[in-house]
């Protein structure tokens, strides 16, 4: 178990930290006014807050490097910010914390074309690469819905996916190397510019760490070749089995899409309210969006393949484009997904569970009757490629009562994703939101072992505390480690914490 | 029969327990050449299930006894020497499929399996794991996750690390842990599948490992095309920046080919992709005056089979890695000081392999101090353009005078601290990894 450094609110004299930090950085790199912090209270999980103690806007590794040796030195907990748009709380504050937020750390350090890498600072946005690129006809790959505003810092610690990761993989495939200020303030570079260097893989468990275990500061990013052709299908259906048996289908014929997503009735709808795409039909009852790319024979004759496929199950009609604005705008509305219900609705809440895809069709019919049951409806938008799944749930916070009934809807979500065999995470993160789900998914001594090397990486438990793992203090009392013996029958029906 | 084989009989049967002198006499052989001292280990431990793995962890734990998993032991000597081993583990007998999700695409599997069973079964289902089948007859699937090795066709489907999305190994203690899932995709909890893949068994020993799976691909074709090193610079970096995809990529060097140097490319798919870019790179060939040689079916088929035995097992044989740009001067400098030398390097990772006849090279001291002195060139080519020299296979008396892993980078002590949790009392293949953890 990680020990948390115990901090006492009152004790810490804040003026003299502050001074100390003015002294690493210049006074508006460091912030301690409270209107200046209220936006630094939470990330895109609205219903946690917590103020940060004071917020440092460092600009290059070694003024990292110094405000986290600080952090060291006078056992200051510490959490990394990217752009805040994290899902399940991972750049929450905890109390009396410093905030270390990466938005002055934008640079593009080097484009290497021959080599097909790029070197990044984390507050670099995940568009801007690709932007940076395409004139020379190279794209990054991992494209979270959220790419307009998310860093890539963000993307590394959350293992970010998006709608082109069923072919080309998510953030870890990309990633060869970092440079890291680790915990005690140490700097170190892991991986490289060429993937398998000597040792163990600490790229690969750096990535998806969430914060837990420093704090990123230069990214080493494969890049792609854009593909020569590209088509995009849009395919409607009467029914979320016609769509879930297409899926199968076209997976089975041994064919990769770039992306393959499904959203149902009810989303479709309400992008079409407030985006007004006017391409989805508003009486499907799913809509499968197809991408296909490679060589342009390729993409032709697979196009064809699955146009078949998708007639075969019933669908109604089909829309093909080739033409880059025409696919955008068939893109258009699934990107803008999460942002409609949040026009719909005073507030919604994402969830995201993973499933063996060929349990789609019945996972969905359960979702619904879980909805039912609580008295909300689910809206599905997924990545139906690799059985992502991000249920929908629009509430309103101002009623009380429902955030905790949804997050309760939420959490059986979850559950069922676990019974199936799947997963309470497949690129939002664990976080402050879901690390109480943790002994669904993993016995003691599952999260025992990760807890070593946070242990041998975090020693003091300052980077990112209370985040992932569960803990007696988060998730209650029950949550004890150390015996070895499960403990999620123990931890269950804590949903509320 | 000695303590500890008596100890362990007790825990999982005598059945389960071969004495040293009961195993075969190959087989000692390979489990000599991965320690550093003369002491041969007290017995070989066979467990059934992983449970019993667990127990004779635990019981080795108990009494600090230092453990060595082997998978087939194909290639037990590659690596660095560990210091002394009381037990060797081995997998033989966890052998078994557990799940075959053929609709998913994932398969859930015992790390004794052979990849050659393995890839049989999943070819019922036109599936396969990713890898290329070299020496596949006889390694094992927690072997090659071990070693971290992936091959030609990383060009395409990225690396063992890229495929493994769930695993469950037993620690130090006894204790199985697991980490991942079987989903294609899952962020929740660290991934601990990196962190065991390509540890050389210095962290624990795998028990069962989740991949995620590829359809088989319908139509195979390479290209073998064959020029001067400036040619194949050119076209290599030509094909990077076109559009082309193929699945594998190489510049080999192989004087016993006819080819001699040559680029060789591998496009699968349907037929009319695959036709459309072979057609495209042998118009690259021809602007760069390259021969060209067409094979399909049965032909490219022979071609990687034969291509993944090339490795043996009584050269030199190194695993480098450097900026793909580096290639061409890499291959000049291969030949330089070591002439003859075998080749293989992967045009998009810049991953590959340098093996190179030894037997006579080891004659005398001068000739030992030469070979060293090439490695240390190679090497440090490697390094400077961003890379890397690890010497997997090698005479022990040549281990014992160099660096066989060449880690240079400065995170070392993470490593350390990382092997100090996961093997508190140093047990697990002790030395054998960088920095001799
Ligand atoms: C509308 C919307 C759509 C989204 N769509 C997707 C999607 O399609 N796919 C997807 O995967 N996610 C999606 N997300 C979630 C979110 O955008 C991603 O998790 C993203 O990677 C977070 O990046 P960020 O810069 O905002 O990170 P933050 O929210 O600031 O931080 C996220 C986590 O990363 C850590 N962190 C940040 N920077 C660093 C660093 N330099 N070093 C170490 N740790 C660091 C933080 O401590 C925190 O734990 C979406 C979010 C929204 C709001
Ligand atoms: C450059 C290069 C090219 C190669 N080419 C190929 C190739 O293309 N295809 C191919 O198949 N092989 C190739 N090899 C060899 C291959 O990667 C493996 O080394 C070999 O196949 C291991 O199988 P094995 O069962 O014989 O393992 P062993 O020789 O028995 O063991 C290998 C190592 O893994 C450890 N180990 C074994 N089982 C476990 C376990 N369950 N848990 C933890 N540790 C374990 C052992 O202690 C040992 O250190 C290549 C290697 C390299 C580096």
């Amino acid at each position: 178990m990680v020990a948390v450094a115990a901090v006492s609110k009152t004790s810490r004299d804040w003026r003299g930290v502050v001074r100390s930090l003015e002294k690493l950085l210049s006074a508006n790199q460091v912030m301690r006014r409270k209107e200046e912090l209220l936006v630094y209270e939470c990330d895109g999980l609205t219903s946690y807050r917590e103020r940060p103690a004071v917020v440092t806007l460092p600009k290059t590794t070694e003024e990292v490097a110094a405000v986290v040796k600080l952090c060291h030195e006078q056992n200051i907990p510490f959490v990394t910010r990217g752009a805040g748009t994290g899902l399940s709380g991972g750049a929450l504050p905890v109390a009396e914390c410093v905030l270390i937020v990466t938005t002055c750390m934008q640079q593009i350090l080097d484009i290497d074309y021959d080599n097909q890498r790029v070197v990044v600072q984390p507050g670099v946005i995940n568009n801007w690469i690709t932007q940076a690129v395409s004139g020379a006809g190279f794209y990054y790959a991992p494209d979270p819905s959220s790419q307009l505003a998310c860093s890539i810092g963000g993307n590394v610690a959350e293992n970010s996916g998006g709608v082109h990761c069923l072919k080309y993989g998510v953030t870890t495939n990309h990633v060869l190397g970092l440079k890291v200020v680790l915990p005690d303030g140490e700097t170190v570079d892991i991986g490289g510019a060429v993937p398998e260097m000597p040792g163990y893989d600490l790229t690969g468990i750096f990535v998806g760490s969430e914060g837990t275990l420093g704090i990123v500061t230069e990214v080493t990013l494969r890049i792609l070749k854009v593909p020569e052709a590209v088509q995009v299908i849009l395919a409607d259906f009467t029914s979320v089995e016609a769509a879930g048996e297409t899926v199968s289908d076209i997976i089975s014929a041994g064919i990769i899409p770039a992306g393959l997503e499904m959203m149902d009735n009810f989303s479709l709808n309400a992008v079409e309210d407030v985006v007004a795409t006017n391409c989805y039909p508003r009486d499907a009852v799913a809509i499968l969006l197809i991408e296909i790319d490679g060589a342009a024979a390729e993409v032709a004759a697979s196009a064809k393949q699955i146009a078949a496929m998708c007639y075969k199950n019933g669908a109604r009609q089909l829309t093909h484009a080739t033409d880059v604005q025409e696919r955008l705008r068939l893109w258009k509305g699934r990107k803008a997904a999460f942002a409609a219900m949040g026009k719909l609705s005073p507030d919604y809440y994402v969830q995201d569970g993973v499933i063996p895809r060929t349990r789609l069709p019945e996972v969905l019919q359960q979702i619904e009757a879980l909805g039912a049951k609580h008295g909300y409806r689910v809206a599905n938008v997924f990545h139906a490629g690799d059985g992502n799944l991000h249920p929908l749930i629009l509430y309103n916070n101002n009623i009380p009562g429902q955030l905790e009934e949804v997050e309760a809807l939420g959490g059986d979500i979850l559950k069922l994703c676990v019974s199936v065999g799947g997963s309470i995470s497949g690129e939002h993160g664990i976080g402050a939101d879901k690390r109480c789900y943790m002994p669904n998914m993993f016995s003691a001594t599952d999260l025992e072992t990760m807890q070593w090397v946070r242990g041998a990486l975090n020693k003091k438990g300052l980077a990112n505390p209370t985040k992932i793992f569960p803990t007696p203090k988060t998730c209650g009392e029950s949550a004890q480690f150390g015996n070895g013996k499960g403990v999620s029958e123990r931890l269950e029906g804590l949903e509320n914490f | 029969m000695n303590k500890i084989a008596a100890l362990l009989s007790d825990a999982i049967g005598s059945d389960g327990i071969q004495l040293w002198d009961a195993v075969e006499p190959r087989q000692q052989l390979q489990v000599m050449s991965a320690i550093a001292t003369e002491a041969p280990p007290a017995c070989v431990a066979l467990p059934n299930t992983s449970d019993q793995l667990g127990q004779v962890m635990a019981i080795a734990a108990q009494h600090g006894w230092r453990i060595m998993p082997m998978g087939q032991g194909s290639k037990l000597g590659w690596g660095g020497l560990a210091h002394g081993i009381d037990i060797v583990i081995s997998t033989a007998r966890l052998n078994r499929i557990v799940e075959h999700a053929v609709g998913d695409y994932t398969v859930t599997v015992e790390p004794g399996l052979k990849i050659t069973a393995l890839q049989q079964v999943l070819a019922e289902q036109q599936q396969s794991l990713a890898i290329d089948p070299a020496f596949d007859q006889l390694a094992s699937v927690g072997g090659v996750v071990a070693t971290a090795d992936t091959g030609s066709l990383r060009q395409r489907y990225g690396g063992l690390r890229d495929m493994l999305i769930g695993v469950q190994f037993a620690r130090y203690d006894g204790e199985l842990a697991r980490a991942g899932g079987r989903v294609v995709k899952n962020v929740a909890g660290y991934d601990l599948m990196k962190l065991l893949t390509g540890s050389y068994g210095s962290l624990g020993i795998l028990s069962e490992l989740t991949f995620r799976l590829y359809p088989v691909q319908r139509c195979s074709r390479s290209l073998l095309l064959s020029a001067g090193l400036q040619a194949i610079e050119a076209a290599t970096a030509e094909v990077r920046l076109s559009g082309l995809t193929p699945v594998a990529m190489d510049v080999v060097v192989d004087r016993t080919a006819a080819e001699g140097t040559s680029l060789v490319a591998r496009f699968q798919g349907i037929e009319a992709g695959v036709e459309e870019q072979t057609e495209r790179l042998k118009k690259i060939a021809t602007t760069h005056g390259m021969a060209c040689k067409q094979l399909d079916g049965e032909a490219d088929e022979a071609y990687w089979r034969q291509s993944a035995q090339a490795i043996r097992a009584d050269t030199l044989l190194c695993k480098v890695g450097l900026r793909p740009s580096g290639i061409p001067w890499l291959i000049e400098l291969a030949d330089m000081v070591f002439p003859g030398a075998q080749v293989r390097l992967y045009g998009s990772s810049g991953l590959g392999w340098i093996q190179v006849e030894i037997a006579e090279r080891l004659t005398d001291e001068r000739l030992e101090n030469e070979l060293l002195a090439g490695l240390a060139k190679v090497r440090s080519h490697c390094q400077k353009n961003a890379g890397f020299l690890t010497v997997l296979q090698a005479p022990k008396a040549v281990k014992a005078k160099l660096d066989v892993w060449g880690y240079e980078g400065n995170a070392l002590d993470v490593m350390k601290a990382i092997k100090e949790k996961f093997d508190p009392n140093n047990q697990l293949s002790p030395g054998r990894f960088v920095g001799g953890l």
